[in-house]
């Protein structure tokens, strides 16, 4: 994709990333962080230098916003802020090549479907969907 | 006392059985839930970018329904409490976004609604709950808050997001015995369930073992969310999960 | 009425101010201006030539009002106030025009900050034709001094003061003297003991007869101004006659009633009858009325039966002492962070997680271990320590480097592994500032030492079996480690004390963002409170290791010992005064002013202003219902030219 992601990212977000001081304690307090491809500390290091890698990491889909790195954060940046607006950057460069959206509802098991909190699954449609 | 009632979607469905106990605890303590008129989905999780006022709305139009009657609501699903309360806080102190997401009202916030958990309501009830309840010898209870409620810090039910207590001391009133264990407000997964279930598993094993870490022999676990009583009951098969209302409505019953 | 003859003196100050405001400009409009003579610029008018290049204008023109437009008047009104007065105009003719913090520096359009810089010089040439000339007064110093904490940076200022032979009250509200260095075991990066450099520097203060010791006292009230402070000073009560007391100590040996100790942090106890510690200054015992048995209960009295010397008065009563002070040195010190605020670090949760002073207390020969690092009883296999805990945090509000901590750190763990040499210890840092002298090669042999540092901020301490788990991030290897610990240490940050908070509202010292005291500049008057007469040292102007504040304590010294020497004040004559025949005696100003300087004239029935005392704040001219009261300097009139100045349209 042929896009500054810096840029992209400050018109829909005002999280301060600049102000991280890479102490890795979002990645830390992260209950997921070793299933991630790079931790968050290190996402927000690469979103700074402008790598646009960023989008093809799973880190920015596997963040629930659990707010637990929020809660330590001392330069206070929201790291699933950060999260969000990588989605959506991803989602909105997907829909604009007319390319179908990453989630295939055909491969979530049947059981779970039918018995978790329909709140979960609203949920997850609202993370993997363009506006 | 009259309140208004925000359900939400999933009570109304898979979790039928919190919103029962709810309904049935609240009219033994006298507590009168009103359904709050034209209610709909609160939009699940809470998401805020700046060039989309829309991921609001959905919570914004619930509140605006509520001014109308009172300046209250009272809701017990803790993601309508976690999306419901930063909503309205976004809305009030972004006063960009306020603008914009006016555009697509017929109608203006005007003041602030003050959310309220069910669990607010029981903790002025204690005395009450404490002469009606029948059980007490119950294995210790260990009380799995969830992200929802605890964070984030300042909008937060709790003052502490990493060992709240308020439950604790809620049930030890009662008399029962309770269990301070590491993981309580940890993640319980969420909606990865769908996509990336051995995540979910390693989170769920994570809170178990540390409950573990505390326990001799049984424990029950409770909690106050749809969202993580389903993993807990999905991903181990240790101990029981039950809603916190469920188990007071069992307790009171004397089942 | 003498003609107005005004010179304008407008100042590029390098880029500061030119880079922004076409000073060519701003000179060609004022020229047009009614009374003035002559208006120039210069790149710095504050250099020498610059006020050379005022002075002799003065004498050439025959000028009688001069305009500086450049800084702050806080900056530099001084310095071209003492340049007129040599050219032999009154000092109080100059007027200052603030073009740099008020116009340069806040404004990006050059245009506008040139219209600005206009206005601003016009209202200050309208205002310079209406001042009038004042004349300064000088009061007599009180050459005593307050010096209020009793910490390494107190006992120091007390002692150099005293040693050039002036009178010193050093005040301290523990029994004793000695402050947070008396609890450390040894000082970084030289590992002097800290006892030995400290303890006799104690006894110094407690022998030299130029200083009066007042521990276990409190600041009521402080009133005044330099030279002439006037201090109410509260003595608690101790219940111990300190005449009689011969420092046997049976009494705190006896005593049934242990509590948490202040000194030894939650790692060891003190009795409800006690000294601090056992090498305090005065060496002599309190009790502590909240916890002692008989103030609780009525019963007990058994240090009063055991006591020697019958010095147990359980009547006592605390007492007030007022005193005169020429000048106030503050060294009131700081707290340590309350981990509790961090509930993920388990602080109060998990006894063997301690802080940064409690650690410094097991690792002390004359701690609750008597230097044995033993927790629960155990020699620890494995230690953590956590950097920045409480500091460079913005959630628990200290945004601010803590300074000491990566220091005390490798300090301590360097003490362990030679005491422990098969324990484990690993070091958590965000960053290691090893800026001080000899600090960098200090930390260099703590880690030739075998202390491993990891790169990351612990996010949470929680408890496996009986091991803590502290898990973090290596941000280095970029892998998530949870690191196995009998022991863990907070390097726990330095924050202000909530009494100097208070004591700073009684004398309106001003306070950073961080809370800690607000020295006047941060450069050129570290030491220099914007009270005049109080200087600030050690930490409650922010945090420093021991030598910054011995440093600062010696140079607050050596001020007050300048102003003592010199034995007089100059007080500014802008004051307000009160036009006897305008006022009515309504006594309305009166209960307004802060200083106290206002005066009811019984025979006149008028009010005075006491010039001594008034400080030309300027609230009773405004409240003034009949216009009596006048603001010297700031008359009505020569505040309406201005506002009249700024409206004026062409």
């Amino acid at each position: 994709m042929e896009i500054n992601i810096l840029e992209e990212f400050f018109n829909i977000c005002d999280e301060k990333v600049f102000s991280c001081i890479n102490c890795g304690v979002c990645s830390a307090s992260c209950p997921i962080s070793n299933f991630m491809e790079i931790t968050p500390q290190k996402l927000i290091f690469f979103l700074i230098n402008n790598k646009k890698e960023v989008l093809e990491k799973n880190t920015i889909w596997l963040c629930a916003s659990c707010l637990n790195c929020q809660a330590r954060c001392r330069k206070s940046i929201d790291f699933s802020k950060v999260a969000d607006a990588l989605r959506h950057i991803y989602l909105k460069e997907r829909a604009r090549k007319k390319l179908s959206l990453e989630l295939e509802i055909d491969k979530i098991k049947r059981e779970i479907l039918i018995k978790s909190p329909q709140q979960l699954f609203i949920a997850l449609q609202r993370k993997f969907a363009y506006y | 006392m009259k309140y208004l009632y925000y359900p939400g979607c999933t009570l109304k469905t898979t979790a039928k059985v919190f919103e029962d106990s709810i309904k049935e605890v609240s009219k033994i303590l006298d507590i009168s839930l009103v359904e709050l008129n034209n209610w709909y989905c609160c939009q699940a999780i809470y998401t805020s970018l700046n060039d989309n006022p829309s991921l609001l709305l959905g919570a914004i139009r619930n509140l605006i329904e509520t001014q109308k009657e009172d300046d209250k609501l009272v809701t017990a699903c803790s993601a309508c409490y976690n999306v419901l309360l930063r909503s309205q806080n976004t809305y009030f102190k972004d006063e960009k976004l306020r603008v914009r997401i006016n555009a697509y009202l017929e109608e203006e916030l005007k003041r602030e609604i003050k959310i309220i958990h069910f669990f607010e309501l029981l903790e002025e009830k204690i005395d009450v709950l404490n002469s009606l309840i029948k059980k007490r010898d119950y294995p210790p209870l260990a009380f799995y808050y969830g992200c929802l409620l605890t964070r984030p810090k300042g909008i937060a039910l709790f003052s502490n997001d990493i060992n709240p207590q308020r439950f604790e001391n809620f049930f030890s009133q009662l008399g029962f015995l309770t269990i301070d264990f590491a993981f309580k407000t940890r993640c319980c997964g969420s909606y990865l369930t769908y996509t990336n279930e051995e995540i979910v598993k390693d989170c769920v094993d994570k809170i178990i073992l540390s409950i573990k870490e505390r326990v001799n022999n049984s424990c029950v676990i409770l909690t106050t969310c749809p969202l993580c009583q389903f993993n807990l009951e999905n991903y181990q098969k240790d101990y029981e999960v039950f809603y916190f209302t469920q188990f007071l409505l069992s307790l009171i019953k004397g089942e | 009425m003498a003609e107005i003859r005004i010179g304008v003196y407008v100042c590029h100050c390098g880029t500061n101010i030119a880079g922004v405001v076409d000073v060519l400009k701003v000179v060609e409009e004022i020229k047009k201006m009614k009374n003035v003579v002559v208006c120039r610029n210069y790149l710095y008018m504050c250099s020498d030539p610059g006020q050379e290049l005022i002075k002799k204008d003065i004498r050439e023109y025959n000028l009688n009002r001069v305009v500086v437009a450049s800084c702050s008047p806080r900056m530099h009104e001084i310095t071209f106030r003492k340049a007129i007065k040599e050219a032999g105009l009154n000092p109080y003719l100059l007027e200052m025009a603030n073009i740099r913090e008020q116009d340069s520096w806040v404004t990006e359009d050059k245009e506008e900050a040139t219209k600005k810089a206009i206005s601003l010089v016009r209202i200050a040439v309208l205002r310079a034709s209406l001042l009038e000339e004042l004349y300064e007064k000088e009061v007599k110093v009180i050459k005593r001094a307050l010096v209020i904490g009793g910490g390494i940076s107190g006992i120091q200022a007390s002692l150099d003061i005293a040693e050039a032979g002036y009178e010193v009250y050093l005040v301290e509200k523990e029994p004793s003297i000695g402050g947070h260095m008396a609890q450390l075991e040894k000082t970084f990066p030289t590992l002097d003991c800290a006892a030995c450099i400290l303890t006799p520097k104690m006894v110094e203060v407690s022998q030299n007869p130029n200083i009066k010791l007042m521990t276990y006292c409190e600041i009521e009230d402080i009133s005044g101004f330099v030279g002439n402070f006037k201090v109410k000073i509260k003595k608690k009560a101790k219940y111990v006659s300190w005449e009689k007391c011969i420092s046997c100590l049976l009494c705190q040996e006896k005593c049934p009633k242990k509590v948490p100790s202040e000194f030894e942090g939650s790692v060891g106890f003190r009795k409800a009858i006690y000294i601090p510690f056992a090498q305090a200054v005065p060496n002599k015992p309190v009790i502590d009325s909240e916890s002692c048995i008989y103030f609780q209960t009525g019963r007990c009295r058994v240090c009063e039966k055991i006591c020697p010397t019958k010095a147990i008065n359980f009547d006592d009563k605390e007492e007030y002492e007022e005193v005169d002070f020429g000048a106030i040195v503050i060294a009131t010190g700081y707290d340590e962070f309350d981990p509790r605020l961090k509930p993920e670090f388990g602080y109060g949760r998990y006894k063997e997680v301690l802080t940064g002073l409690e650690f410094e207390r097991i690792l002390n020969a004359g701690g609750p271990t008597f230097g044995e690092i033993k927790i629960n009883g155990k020699v620890p296999k494995s230690i953590v320590f956590i950097h920045c805990v409480g500091s460079r945090d913005e959630m628990v509000g200290n945004p601010y480097c803590s300074r000491v901590c990566c220091m005390y750190i490798a300090k301590q763990a360097y003490l362990v592994k030679e005491r422990l040499p098969d324990c484990k210890i690993t070091v958590f840092y965000i960053d290691v500032r090893a800026f001080g002298k000899g600090f960098e090669e200090f930390y260099t042999r703590v880690k030739d030492s075998g202390v491993i540092y990891r790169r990351g901020s612990p996010s949470e301490i929680y408890k496996r079996g009986d091991k803590l788990i502290v898990r973090s991030e290596d941000t280095i290897l970029g892998e998530m480690v949870e690191e196995e610990a009998d022991l863990v240490v907070l390097g726990t940050g330095l924050v202000p004390r909530k009494e100097t908070l208070e004591l700073a509202k009684k004398l309106k010292l001003s306070l950073s963002p961080d809370n800690f005291l607000l020295e006047a500049h941060p450069k050129l008057r570290p030491i220099d409170s914007n009270i005049d007469g109080v200087y600030l040292c050690g930490c409650c102007q922010g945090p420093k290791d021991i030598p910054d504040s011995v440093a600062q304590a010696k140079g607050a010294a050596s001020s007050v010992i300048a102003l003592f020497n010199k034995g007089v004040v100059t007080v500014e004559p802008i004051q307000a005064y009160v036009r006897e025949e305008y006022c009515s005696g309504c006594h309305i100003c009166e209960g307004l002013c802060p200083y106290l300087a206002l005066e009811f004239d019984k025979e006149k029935k008028v009010m005075r202003v006491n010039t001594a005392l008034c400080r030309g704040c300027g609230v009773c001219p405004s409240a003034c219902p009949s216009g009596a009261i006048v603001m010297r300097h700031y008359t009505d009139e020569q505040i309406e030219v201005q506002i009249g100045g700024l409206l004026w349209k062409e």
